[in-house]
C-alpha cells in the first residue's frame, strides 16, 4: 500500500464529509477583507439590513431612509449587516505531555490535536477564511500567519506533522506573546491538554479575549488519563521532567479521579465566565464525531444568538 | 518383680522432643513455631510485589502526585492494616492446626478449657498376673495407659497416683510438663505389695482438693484390676466422694484383665502353730519340734487335685540351702476353699531358721508370687523365767511358787542343756529385779503391787514379755484389776479347805498351743484335777481369749495381749492352797506350754511383707560394725543405723522382693523372710453391677478394649483449634471487605 502524504491523513473522508455540510461561523462577527458568509460585528453598508437607528449630527445623510421619513417624520439611519472573511489561528500544543498515548488508544495527544487542527483549517480554507498556526511548547515554536490562500493549507499540514517535542507547557506566556503576534480580532482556537497551572492557563485566554479575540479552547485527553485504569505496583515517568512516582494506582484511583475533575472543572467555569468555548476531546473518541458536536453545538449558540440580536 | 516397671508405650504421649517446643501450650508446637515463620509471608509476598512493578511514561503527573499527597497517609494506613490481617490469617491458622490450649477461664464461656486428669494406676501385686494367652495384666495395663494418657490433650494437667500399699502420689500436682509425667511413669515399678485403694483413692482426692481447675474440668482414672478384696468401706467413700469432685461421669475405672476370676491357688500364710509360737521340749533345747501350720487357698470356682506342698527348712547360717525338706500332700482343695495345713519340723539347732512352704503342683495358675512363702522363726536356747511369790516359804515347796518352779526346773539329762532358767523371789525384791533378762514372769499370789511395780510390768509386757498371773488368798478382788490385764475379777467361789464345792476343768477340743497336747484326753491328769477355790474371772474385751473353764462353766485360763507382749491368767493358785493340779502329772508339760506360749519370740519381727522396713535392734557393742544387707537376687546394699528411744537399730529401706534377705551385722547374721502381700492373692474383681450397687455415685466403667483407638478419651477432649479457624474464617470476611473498602479491588 503506497505511503500516503503527511497531510492526506488529515483528510479523512469520514471526517470532512461531515464537517462540509456545516457552516463555521463565529459567535462574533470578525473583521475580514473577504466578505464571505460570516457575519460582521461592524454594521455598514452591505446587502443585509439589520436595523435602524436614530439619525445623530455626523452621521452621513446618505444612509437617512426617506420613506421612513415620509411616513415618521423622523431621521432613521438604515443599518446593514456587512458579511466578511473569518481570520483564524489555530494553536496546538506540542508540548511533550501531548506525545502521551495509552496502550489501548489509537493515537497519541498530539496526533489527535494534530487532526483536529487540519480538519478545522481544511474547513475554514473551504469558506476562503484566512487561517493560521502556531505551535508551542515552553514558547512558541512555530507561527505561521493567516491565510486564505488555498495551498496554505498544505504548509499547516507539514507543520503539524513535526510530532510533540520534549519540553514542558507554558500556556499563559503562549498566549500573551500570541496577542502581540495577532494583528485584529481573530478566532483562535487553543488544542492542548492544558497541562499547566488553571489560573495562568485561564489569565493567558483573558488576555485573549480582552484582545476581542474569540477563543475556543480544546482540551485533548488520552483515554487512560481520564480513567486512570491501572493495577499493580506501577512506577510511572514523568513526561516533562514531573519526575517518577512509585505507586498502587488502585489505592488512589479515586483520588487522582478527583483531581482531574476539580481541574476540567475549574477551566470549564473559568471559560464560561469569558465566553469562551471549552471543548474536551477523548481520543478514543471518532474525531469526526468531537468536530460534528462542536460546530452543531456553536452554530446553534450563534444562531440564537442572531436571532436574538435581530428580533430587538 | 520389683525391677519390673510398666512399658507404657507412649509414642505419641512422647513424641515431642525436648526443645524449645516444648513449653509451648500446643499439642504439636512445631506447627505454632512454623506460625511465626508463616505470618511473615504476607510481608514477603509484599516486599516481592515491591520489586515487581510496571513502568509507564505519564503526562498528567501533576494529578499523581496531588493524589499521592492527599492520600499517602491514608494509603500507608490502609496498606497496614491490610497487611496485618493478612498476616493474622496466616498465623491463626497455623496456631490452629498446632492446637492451642489456654489458661482456664481465658475465654470464658467461649473457649473449652483444659482438664485435669489424676491417673490412679494399681501397681500391685495382683497385677502382675498371666491373662490367657495375652500376656500379663501389667502389659495390658500398660498399653491401656499408654492409648490413655496418649490422648490427652497437650494442655490438660496431669496428675499419677499409685495404689499398692501405700498409697502414693508421685505426681501430686498438676503438671503440665509432658516430660515430668513420662519420667514420673517411667519410675513407677510393679511391685509385690497389696492394693491399698482406699489410700489411693483419697490421695486423688485430696489432689482434687487442692487442684485450681473446676469441678466440670476434672477427671479421675482408676488403672486397676479391680480386686473385689480392695473395696471396703473407706475404699467406697473415698470413691463416692470423688465423684462429687468430679465432673458427671469423671471418675472412669480402666479394668484390665479378663472378665471371669482366673484361677489361682496361693499360700497364704505361713506361721508358728497356735500363733507365733516355736514349741520347744522343756527337757532339752537341742531337740526342738517347730510345729508350724500354713495356709493354702484356692481362688477359683472349681477344685483342685492333687495338691502337694514342699516344706523346706534353712537353718545354716546365710540361708544358703535347704537341709530339710518334705513333701505334704492336700488333697482336694474345694472351690474358694481356704485350708490349715499343720505340719512340724525339727531345726538341727537354736537361732534363726527359714521356714519355706512352696506348692509343687498345680502350678499353672494365674499369679506365681504367691506360690512360696518364708518365715524367719527364732529357735530360743531357752527361757528365763522369774517368780515372784507373795508368800515365801522354808521349803521349796511351801512358797506360793514352789510347785511351779519344781513344774518348770525338771532334771536334766546328762549333759543336756536346760530350756528354762526358772528363778523365785519374794514380791518385796520384785522391785529391786531388773526384768528385762527374763522372757516371762509369774506372780503368784502377790495381790496388789506397788504403783511402780505396775508400771514397770505393764512396760515389760508392752516391750513383748510374757505375764502369768495366779490367784491366791492375798489377791483383793475389791480392788479394780489393772488395765493391761485380759480378766476382771469379780469375785471368790469355793472353799479352800473343803472339797464339796470343788470343780474340774472342762475338756474341749482345744487347739490353742498351750492346751492342745490335753485335746482328746479327757481322762489326763488335768481333767482329773478338783479345784476347791477359784477365783471368779470374766474377760474384759475381744482380745482376750477364754483358753480353760471350769466344769461350771467360769472361765478357769483367759489369755490376753498387751503391746507386743502376752498374758495368762489363772483363777486359781499356783500351789496346793486351792487346787490339786499341781500334785498331777500334766501340771508340768501345762506350765511348760503356758510358759513356751507367753516366752517372746525374737525372730517375728524378721518376716515381712513386701514394702515393710527391715529393723533388728543392735546390742551394745554392735553399734560401730559394719551394716550391710544381701537382697534374694545377690544384690547387696548398705544398711544404717538410727537411735531412737537410747537403742540402737539397724535398719534398711524397703523390701520389695520376697524371699529371704540376710542382714549382717558384724559377725552376726539376721534372716529375713519376705512374702508377697497375701491379699494379692484373690483375683477376684468386682463387675460394672456390683460396683454400681456399692457407690451407689455416677462413674464411668470401662473395659480395656473400650479404650482402643482412644475414641472414649477423644469423645471428651476440648480444643481451642476449632475456635481458631472459625476466627480465620471471619478474618478472611473481614479481610475481603476492607480490601474492597479500601479500595484495592478497585
Amino acid at each position: 500500500m503506497p505511503q500516503l502524504p503527511a497531510y492526506k491523513k488529515y483528510l479523512d473522508p469520514n471526517v470532512l464529509a461531515k464537517i462540509d455540510g456545516l457552516e463555521l461561523r463565529a459567535r462574533v462577527a470578525v473583521e475580514g477583507y473577504v466578505v464571505g458568509s460570516h457575519a460582521s460585528p461592524n454594521q455598514g453598508m452591505s446587502v443585509e439590513f439589520a436595523d435602524h437607528r436614530s439619525y445623530v449630527q455626523g452621521d452621513d445623510i446618505r444612509h437617512i431612509d426617506w420613506k421612513l421619513f415620509a411616513r415618521t417624520d423622523k431621521y432613521y439611519i438604515k443599518q446593514y449587516e456587512q458579511e466578511t472573511n473569518l481570520s483564524c489561528m489555530i494553536v496546538v500544543d506540542c508540548s511533550a505531555s501531548m506525545g502521551y498515548k495509552s496502550p489501548g488508544a489509537s493515537m497519541s495527544k498530539h496526533e489527535y490535536a494534530s487532526c483536529v487542527a487540519a480538519s478545522l483549517s481544511y474547513l475554514a480554507l473551504q469558506q476562503r477564511d484566512a487561517v493560521g498556526l502556531a505551535m508551542f511548547d515552553e514558547s512558541i515554536r512555530e507561527y505561521i500567519k493567516p491565510s486564505s490562500h488555498p495551498g496554505h493549507w498544505k504548509q499547516l499540514v507539514n507543520s503539524l506533522a513535526g510530532g510533540a517535542h520534549s519540553e514542558k507547557t507554558s500556556v499563559r506566556s503562549v498566549l500573551d506573546d500570541l496577542c502581540e503576534r495577532l494583528g485584529r480580532r481573530t478566532l483562535v482556537i487553543v488544542i492542548s491538554d492544558l497541562f499547566d497551572e488553571e489560573s495562568e492557563t485561564l489569565l493567558g485566554l483573558k488576555h485573549l479575549r480582552y484582545l476581542g479575540n474569540d477563543v475556543i479552547v480544546c482540551n485533548i485527553w488520552d483515554p487512560a488519563e481520564r480513567h486512570f485504569p491501572f493495577q499493580g505496583p506501577t512506577l510511572f515517568n514523568g513526561l516533562e521532567g514531573a519526575g517518577r512516582v512509585m505507586t498502587e494506582p488502585h489505592a488512589l484511583r479515586l483520588e487522582y479521579l478527583a483531581e482531574v475533575e476539580s481541574f476540567v472543572s475549574t477551566l470549564r467555569r473559568g471559560c464560561r465566565g469569558m465566553h469562551v468555548d471549552y471543548v474536551s476531546f477523548d481520543t478514543s473518541a471518532g474525531l469526526d464525531v468531537s468536530i460534528s458536536a462542536y460546530l452543531a453545538t456553536r452554530s446553534a449558540r450563534i444562531r440564537h444568538r442572531s436571532s436574538r440580536v435581530l428580533g430587538g | 518383680m520389683a525391677d519390673v516397671t510398666y512399658d507404657f508405650g507412649l509414642s505419641t504421649f512422647d513424641s515431642v522432643p525436648a526443645t524449645l517446643a516444648q513449653g509451648l501450650p500446643f499439642v504439636h508446637p512445631q506447627f505454632a513455631l512454623a506460625a511465626v515463620g508463616a505470618a511473615v509471608i504476607p510481608l514477603v509476598i509484599h516486599f516481592l510485589n515491591r520489586r515487581r512493578y510496571v513502568t509507564v511514561p505519564w503526562a498528567a503527573m501533576r494529578f499523581l502526585q496531588a493524589a499521592g499527597k492527599r492520600s499517602t497517609q491514608r494509603m500507608r494506613l490502609e496498606h497496614w492494616v491490610l497487611m496485618a490481617i493478612r498476616m493474622a490469617v496466616i498465623a491463626l491458622l497455623c496456631v490452629a492446626v498446632g492446637r492451642p490450649f489456654l489458661p482456664i477461664g481465658a475465654l470464658g464461656v467461649l473457649g473449652q478449657s483444659r482438664t485435669h486428669r489424676v491417673v490412679v494406676i494399681d501397681n500391685s501385686g495382683s497385677m502382675s498376673a498371666t491373662v490367657g494367652s495375652q500376656g500379663s495384666t501389667i502389659g495390658l495395663s500398660g498399653g491401656a495407659l499408654g492409648d490413655l494418657m496418649g490422648s490427652f490433650p497437650r494442655g490438660d494437667a496431669v496428675s499419677l497416683v499409685t495404689a499398692s500399699e501405700p498409697a502414693e502420689a508421685v505426681l501430686g500436682y498438676a503438671a503440665y510438663d509432658r516430660r515430668r509425667v513420662r519420667d514420673s511413669l517411667s519410675e513407677i515399678e510393679v511391685t509385690l505389695r497389696g492394693t491399698d485403694l482406699a489410700g489411693a483413692l483419697s490421695a486423688a482426692s485430696a489432689i482434687l482438693g487442692e487442684s485450681e481447675f473446676p469441678r466440670e474440668a476434672r477427671v479421675v482414672y482408676v488403672v486397676s484390676d479391680m480386686p473385689a478384696t480392695g473395696w471396703q468401706e473407706p475404699a467406697v467413700a473415698a470413691a463416692v466422694k470423688i465423684a462429687g469432685q468430679v465432673r458427671s461421669g469423671g471418675l472412669v475405672f480402666v479394668r484390665v484383665g479378663e472378665e471371669e476370676a482366673r484361677a489361682n491357688v496361693a499360700v497364704t500364710d505361713l506361721r508358728e502353730a497356735g500363733g507365733k509360737h516355736v514349741w520347744l521340749d522343756p527337757r532339752d533345747a537341742t531337740r526342738g519340734v517347730l510345729r508350724m501350720e500354713t495356709d493354702v487357698a484356692n481362688y477359683s470356682e472349681r477344685a483342685v487335685d492333687g495338691m502337694h506342698l514342699r516344706v523346706s527348712v534353712d537353718d545354716r547360717a546365710g540361708g544358703a540351702g535347704s537341709t530339710v525338706a518334705r513333701r505334704l500332700a492336700v488333697d482336694t482343695l474345694g472351690p474358694n476353699e481356704v485350708r490349715t495345713v499343720p505340719f512340724s519340723v525339727m531345726p538341727r539347732r537354736a537361732g534363726t531358721v527359714i521356714v519355706s512352704v512352696t506348692i509343687e503342683a498345680p502350678t499353672d495358675d494365674a499369679l506365681a508370687i504367691d506360690d512360696q512363702r518364708w518365715r524367719s522363726v527364732e529357735v530360743s536356747r531357752g527361757i528365763a523365767v522369774l517368780l515372784v511369790e507373795g508368800r515365801s516359804g522354808a521349803t521349796a515347796f511351801m512358797g506360793d511358787a514352789g510347785y511351779l518352779s519344781a513344774a518348770l526346773s525338771p532334771e536334766s539329762r546328762p549333759g543336756a542343756q536346760a530350756a528354762l532358767d526358772v528363778r523365785t523371789i519374794a514380791k518385796s525384791a520384785f522391785g529391786t529385779e531388773p526384768l528385762e533378762s527374763f522372757d516371762v514372769i509369774g506372780l503368784c499370789n502377790t495381790g496388789r503391787l506397788v504403783s511402780d511395780d505396775r508400771e514397770r510390768l505393764a512396760a515389760f509386757v508392752q516391750a513383748g514379755g510374757g505375764l502369768m498371773v495366779f490367784g491366791g488368798d492375798r489377791v483383793d478382788v475389791t480392788v479394780p484389776t489393772g488395765e493391761f490385764l485380759p480378766a476382771r475379777i469379780v469375785g471368790v467361789a469355793g472353799d479352800s479347805d473343803s472339797e464339796d464345792d470343788s470343780v474340774g476343768f472342762a475338756s474341749e477340743a482345744f487347739t490353742h498351743p498351750v492346751l492342745v497336747d490335753f485335746a482328746g484326753h479327757a481322762e489326763s491328769g488335768l481333767f482329773r484335777a478338783r479345784v476347791r477355790r477359784r477365783l471368779l474371772m470374766e474377760a474384759v474385751d475381744v482380745r482376750a481369749e477364754v483358753l480353760l473353764r471350769f466344769t461350771d462353766g467360769h472361765p478357769a485360763l483367759v489369755s490376753g495381749r498387751f503391746g507386743d507382749g502376752r498374758i495368762i491368767v489363772f483363777a486359781t493358785s499356783a500351789d496346793m492352797r486351792w487346787t490339786n493340779l499341781p500334785a498331777k502329772g500334766d501340771y508340768v508339760s501345762l506350765m511348760a506350754n503356758v510358759v513356751t506360749w507367753l516366752a517372746p519370740v525374737s525372730g517375728g519381727h524378721r518376716t515381712l511383707t513386701v514394702g515393710d522396713s527391715i529393723r533388728e535392734q543392735l546390742g551394745p557393742v554392735e553399734s560401730g560394725l559394719s551394716l550391710r544387707v544381701k537382697h534374694p537376687d545377690g544384690r547387696s546394699s548398705e544398711g544404717r543405723m538410727v537411735l531412737e528411744s537410747g537403742t540402737f537399730w539397724f535398719t534398711h529401706g524397703l523390701v520389695e522382693q520376697r524371699g529371704v534377705y540376710s542382714a549382717t551385722i558384724g559377725s552376726r547374721e539376721a534372716l529375713f523372710a519376705v512374702n508377697a502381700d497375701a491379699r494379692e492373692s484373690d483375683l477376684r474383681s468386682v463387675d460394672e453391677d456390683a460396683l454400681r450397687d456399692l457407690l451407689q455415685c455416677d462413674f464411668t466403667y470401662a473395659e480395656l478394649p473400650e479404650l482402643s483407638g482412644r475414641s472414649a478419651a477423644r469423645a471428651s477432649t476440648h480444643e481451642v483449634g476449632s475456635l481458631l479457624l472459625y476466627a480465620v474464617i471471619v478474618l478472611v470476611a473481614v479481610e475481603s471487605w476492607v480490601a474492597m473498602r479500601f479500595g484495592a479491588y478497585r
